[in-house]
């Protein structure tokens, strides 16, 4: 009877825990799903969708700025969800909504396997890391990539330490292969998945590996095809080189601490944050978690291989620690030569940007949580990943609050509601323009009836652009007045100042 | 592990040793190299150099010329980098130091720039050219190429669009991929690149070269009464 209701507690404990992450998260992205905007990436994706929809199936996905086209999974995947609806919010909310069912997959698993205090830490983790947040809140190529590595790290886990290998062998694998098809740069993870399994003899039977290697051609077969038989070889021109730039090794530090996200424009997005003025002190923030991260991750590593024994080429002992569990530790070193096998960017001068790490999202967490729970280690490592996390976090809920109170007016959950605000205020012989650091564009014209106001001209500037920048102010108070029209975040200038 | 660092300290000498033995041979090729690349026309809109009796010294980590002359292509627009229509140097000679950092130091004993002029436009306490744009990829440019390097000018004549100034000091640095840090006669001035242009800050005034942006709804809406 005891036993009963003791189980009852921690059953509802557990699923106390998972709640509560789940309203959270849920804040940040009900918060920050509206205010991301839209670029022909995305239209392209839900272009390519319908077509999938209609019959038409694509051989492989966009142009990569090497020259190279990519896998077409993305594609076939998100078709379902586009014919439910190929509406922004929904499709962008599709990402965080699979983030979230893998975080707690793998959360649930962790809490059965090794219970509360790792499975709190993890969820901590995912719930507060900056660049996986950030990336799961709009629809991209890569995004959907931390769903399918919990995924993964989940089969791994059952692979290394339960019973029947051979079938989480082949899921593994193809999950490997829909990973890497999303994020070419993730074909990295493939030796190291090898390496894992010889390490642990985890490999299954030779007959197993080659028909994986035709269960894995068959998937790329589409990509293949195309490259072998349709491509024009005379006009197709690859633009890559091997040793490009060093930004590998930054760009990891930059997506364990997230400082890259401080500033308002940054590479391959649509915009970061304007953390302006506290844009020093959030840097400085979160480079300290970034090397308190990496300290952490140095240590696993050390861990890990320090309890590798040599034996000869073909063989290899792990040395068990002693008040570990084996599975906690053999789980742990898997995930430490995943993340270890980031090096090659390093070695090869690859050109990294943190939406290249996203496989790195629940693996990250997971690896220093386990770590955070060794016995030896716990009382050093505890209060540095709960700094981190709170460093994290700290960040992460301030940007998505800041992004609810001043959006731009191009993000999805606001254009519309402007073009509203416009049609209500000004006559069709009306246009508005955005000013921002980067200058002066037309952005629409007005639909409002005759009797509105003729606003002409009109100029939307964000109140933190004006504060910020001499040249916006300059160029307004040269050519532009202020009016009491106002949207959001956003003063409204024209050259007429009785607007209203 | 002590033959590894044997073999590897022998390694590491029969590369020094062949180095020095064939220096002659690598630095006339170097030489051959470096000036075949400044030979190639890269079309009209990139600048043509010409050059005498330029060396290359491996031994001494040295290039020295008689004569290296840039002309900019003159494209008839207003980006900044149009701003420089030539720079001549005379008799320089460029060392190059690899210690910690790459330095390099380079003496001359003449360099003759020609510039247009620039008009600039009061704000406050600031100038805003009126005259020329700037684009993030010239900075970008150097910034690529020079990001890691310090570099020393010293020039026993300046001429400035023919008028000479006498001795001069030039020092630079990249702060950062958006600061560039430089000295000039112990003058400390500073251009930052920003998303509105580049500020150039000197201990008296504030300059600020716009964007394209910026430049064409500002200063040209203006010229063409628009």
């Amino acid at each position: 009877m005891e036993k009963t209701s003791y189980i009852r507690i921690i059953e509802k404990r557990r699923y106390a825990v998972l709640f509560l992450f789940l309203i959270v998260i849920s804040i940040y992205y009900v918060l920050t799903i509206p205010s991301n905007s839209i670029s022909s990436d995305q239209e392209d994706a839900i272009r390519i969708a319908k077509d999938i929809l209609q019959g038409n199936f694509p051989l492989h996905g966009y142009k990569h700025s090497n020259g190279m086209y990519s896998f077409p999974a993305f594609y076939y995947f998100v078709s379902p969800l586009v014919y439910i609806s190929d509406e922004p919010i929904f499709l962008y909310g599709s990402v965080a909504f699979l983030y979230i069912i893998g975080v707690l997959l793998l959360a649930n698993y962790i809490y059965k396997k090794f219970g509360c205090f790792e499975s709190i830490f993890f969820l901590l983790f995912s719930a507060t890391h900056v660049w996986s947040l950030f990336f799961a809140s709009y629809f991209w190529n890569p995004n959907y990539i931390p769903f399918f590595m919990c995924l993964f790290i989940l089969s791994l886990a059952k692979q290394i330490n339960e019973g029947s290998s051979v079938k989480y062998f082949h899921v593994s694998g193809i999950i490997l292969n829909i990973i890497v098809q999303m994020m070419p740069q993730t074909i990295i993870l493939i030796p190291s998945f090898v390496f894992i399994l010889f390490l642990f003899k985890r490999l299954p039977s030779f007959l197993n590996q080659i028909i994986h290697v035709f269960i894995q051609l068959i998937l790329v077969y589409p990509w293949i095809h195309f490259y072998l038989f349709v491509l024009d070889w005379e006009h197709h021109k690859i633009a890559g080189k091997f040793f490009k730039n060093c930004s590998a090794i930054f760009e990891y530090f930059n997506f364990l601490g997230g400082w890259g996200l401080t500033s308002e424009y940054i590479d391959y997005s649509f915009y970061g944050t304007n953390t302006y003025p506290f844009t020093g002190f959030f840097e400085a923030f979160l480079t300290l978690s970034s090397i308190l991260m990496m300290i952490m991750i140095i240590f696993s590593t050390y861990l890990t291989f320090s309890k590798v024994i040599y034996i000869n080429l073909f063989s290899l002992q792990i040395k068990a620690v002693n008040g570990i569990d084996l599975k906690k530790q053999k789980l742990f070193m898997a995930l430490t030569i995943l993340n270890f096998s980031c090096l090659f960017f390093f070695l090869t001068g690859m050109h990294m940007t943190p939406h290249h790490y996203q496989f790195l999202t629940p693996l990250l967490a997971f690896n220093l949580t386990l770590l955070a729970s060794f016995k030896q280690h716990k009382k050093i490592i505890t209060p540095l990943l709960l700094l981190c996390i709170l460093m994290q976090g700290s960040f992460s809920y301030w940007r998505a609050f800041s992004e609810y109170t001043k959006p731009y007016v191009t993000d999805i959950g606001y254009s519309g509601e402007f073009t509203q605000y416009f049609n209500n205020n000004c006559n069709a012989e009306s246009s508005a323009y955005i000013l921002d650091p980067r200058g002066l564009h037309y952005f629409k014209s007005s639909n409002g009836s005759v009797d509105k106001n003729a606003c002409g001209k009109v100029v939307l500037v964000m109140r933190d652009h004006f504060e910020q920048s001499e040249i916006i102010r300059w160029l307004l108070e040269k050519n532009y007045k202020e009016t009491e029209l106002f949207f959001k975040d956003y003063m409204i200038w024209s050259v007429k100042k009785d607007l209203l | 592990m002590k033959k590894f660092f044997i073999i590897f300290a022998f390694i590491i000498s029969f590369l020094f040793l062949l180095i020095i033995v064939y220096a002659g041979d690598i630095s006339e090729k170097l030489t051959n190299n470096l000036n075949r690349n400044l030979d190639v026309d890269w079309g009209d809109d990139h600048p043509k150099f010409t050059k005498q009796n330029m060396k290359v010294d491996l031994l001494d980590l040295s290039v020295k010329w008689d004569i290296l002359n840039i002309v900019f292509a003159n494209t008839q627009s207003s980006l900044i980098l149009n701003s420089i229509t030539k720079i001549q140097t005379n008799k320089c000679t460029a060392y190059i130091s690899l210690l910690l950092n790459i330095k390099i130091k380079m003496k001359c004993d003449e360099i003759r720039i020609d510039y247009e002029g620039n008009n600039w436009v009061k704000h406050g306490e600031m100038k805003i050219s009126s005259t020329f744009f700037f684009e993030r990829r010239v900075f970008d440019d150097i910034y690529d190429k020079q990001g890691s390097y310090e570099v020393k000018i010293n020039t026993q004549k300046l001429y400035l669009n023919k008028t000479n100034h006498g001795q001069y000091l030039i020092e630079y640095a990249f702060d950062d991929n958006k600061k560039l840090l430089t000295k000039i006669n112990g003058i400390d001035v500073s251009l930052t690149k920003q998303i509105e242009g580049l500020n150039i800050r000197t201990p008296e005034t504030d300059f600020f070269i716009l964007n394209r942006n910026f430049f064409d709804n500002t200063v040209k809406m203006n010229k063409t009464g628009g």
